[in-house]
């Protein structure tokens, strides 16, 4: 089932699609989190947002994720930007239904405590609803990254996808081996990006322990 | 401007929703593969979820599982079970319930072992059966979580149905790699909106199911009094 000659002969095409899965994964995070932040920003400015806002990335989220990207093609054609903003979308939605959700679970007294000491919205949010939703936060991260691994690989149907492009490759030729191997390699990495994340909680959540 | 009329000039031929491969049929078949493989996995993710939480065995293998499943690609597995089982649309549909299993079985455990055990103490104090205590107390309120799971289930379902099309698979995917292989763009994007369109619907319908029970049963809900 598994050829080890093609791995060792292919391992430098193997690794630059791992380098690209990686990018497209970071990119996709890191432009969801900063939409999903200004998203958060403007509900705690306008917190009548909150509501519809949950509710429409609940009823985005459902769309199928290879019709997601096909949608988006006709403004941004077959290039990695169509990969990345679909990737963004959904990451988008899960960081902001954990966030939000997160930040709604503060106990209400917190917030007044907080006035009464004086401390003005935007101190009160970075000092002490954010800290304390901060794990509903990385928890949200971790299920993004993980999902977003996976998701990668089905932007391979519209030329990207990174490791994904080894099950297109394995199928046209008949040839397990790149399937295997990708499937292999795209566990594993999703096993790291949840490990990244891991570590990161238990490094900045330290005073609950 | 011009992709919009596109599509909607696909959408206005009757051609494209009749027949047999038009639109109707496939959302058929869709509808069809995608029910048969839920309530394949529900037969065997319930039993196996209230087994585990029963006896309280496996709890890290459940969720080890759970994290392997949101891991796995589904356009690996299809492609590797057609590649290894060979291509038949039973292979597609074992695919496409292995991929459900994980969210429905998992949910479930959590959703019995969660519940209060003073709860379940009361209930033997007061002279309730094993499985009195199962279908009175334990399963409505594990309720919610385990329809959450159905719920993403099938949204996970729907999609991967979708993207099992270009491994051959019937369906309303069809549209989409067909599409993609003859640049048609608007037999694409009115795949695409259709496919949407059946998972919000979905998705609105079981929300909807779920408000229903809920209020009818009141499950998820311990009544002021009992804890």
């Amino acid at each position: 089932m598994i050829d080890w000659s093609w791995i060792l002969e292919n391992w430098l095409p193997i690794g630059l699609l791992l380098a690209d899965h990686v990018q497209l994964v970071t990119l996709g995070l890191c432009s969801g989190m900063l939409v999903a932040g200004l998203m958060v920003l403007l509900t705690l400015w306008k917190p009548v947002l909150a509501r519809p806002l949950i509710y429409l990335s609940g009823i985005l989220f459902t769309v199928p994720s290879l019709a997601l990207f096909i949608l988006i093609m006709p403004f941004t054609g077959l290039s990695k930007t169509t990969s990345v903003i679909g990737l963004s979308l959904y990451a988008l939605l899960i960081i902001l239904q954990n966030t939000l959700a997160g930040l709604a679970s503060n106990p209400a007294h917190i917030l007044e405590e907080a006035r009464a000491l004086g401390y003005t919205r935007l101190q009160c949010f970075l000092g002490v609803e954010l800290p304390l939703a901060l794990p509903a936060l990385l928890a949200g991260l971790r299920t993004t990254s993980v999902t977003l691994v996976g998701l990668v690989t089905v932007t391979a149907l519209i030329g990207q996808g990174g490791l994904g492009q080894l099950f297109i490759t394995g199928l046209a030729q008949s040839f397990t081996t790149p399937v295997v191997v990708s499937l292999i390699l795209t566990v594993l990495l999703a096993f790291c990006f949840d490990y990244l994340f891991y570590s990161l909680d238990k490094f900045l959540i330290r005073w609950v322990r | 401007m011009d992709m919009i009329s596109g599509v909607y000039l696909w959408f206005s031929r009757p051609e494209h929703w009749l027949g047999e491969d038009g639109l109707l049929s496939r959302m058929g078949e869709h509808i069809y593969y995608v029910s048969l493989s839920i309530t394949i996995a529900c037969a065997i993710a319930l039993p196996l979820g209230v087994l585990m939480a029963n006896y309280r065995k496996g709890a890290q293998w459940v969720m080890a599982l759970f994290n392997l499943g949101r891991a796995l690609p589904s356009l690996g597995i299809v492609i590797l079970a057609i590649m290894v089982i060979g291509y038949e649309t039973s292979t597609v549909i074992i695919a496409l319930v292995v991929m459900s299993i994980p969210p429905i079985l998992t949910n479930t455990y959590i959703g019995i072992d969660q519940i209060d055990s003073s709860l379940k103490s009361a209930a033997k104090s007061i002279g309730m059966r094993r499985w009195q205590t199962f279908t009175q107390l334990e399963l409505p309120l594990a309720f919610p979580l385990i329809f959450s799971g159905l719920r993403s289930a099938l949204v996970q379902l729907i999609a991967t149905a979708t993207i099992a099309a270009y491994a051959g698979f019937g369906g309303l995917g069809r549209f989409l790699i067909d599409g993609l292989g003859r640049n048609d763009t608007p037999q694409i994007i009115g795949g695409a909106l259709v496919v949407s369109a059946l998972a919000i619907a979905s998705e609105t319908a079981c929300s909807a199911m779920e408000k229903w029970m809920t209020r009818k049963w009141r499950t998820g809900e311990v009544e002021p009094g009992v804890n």
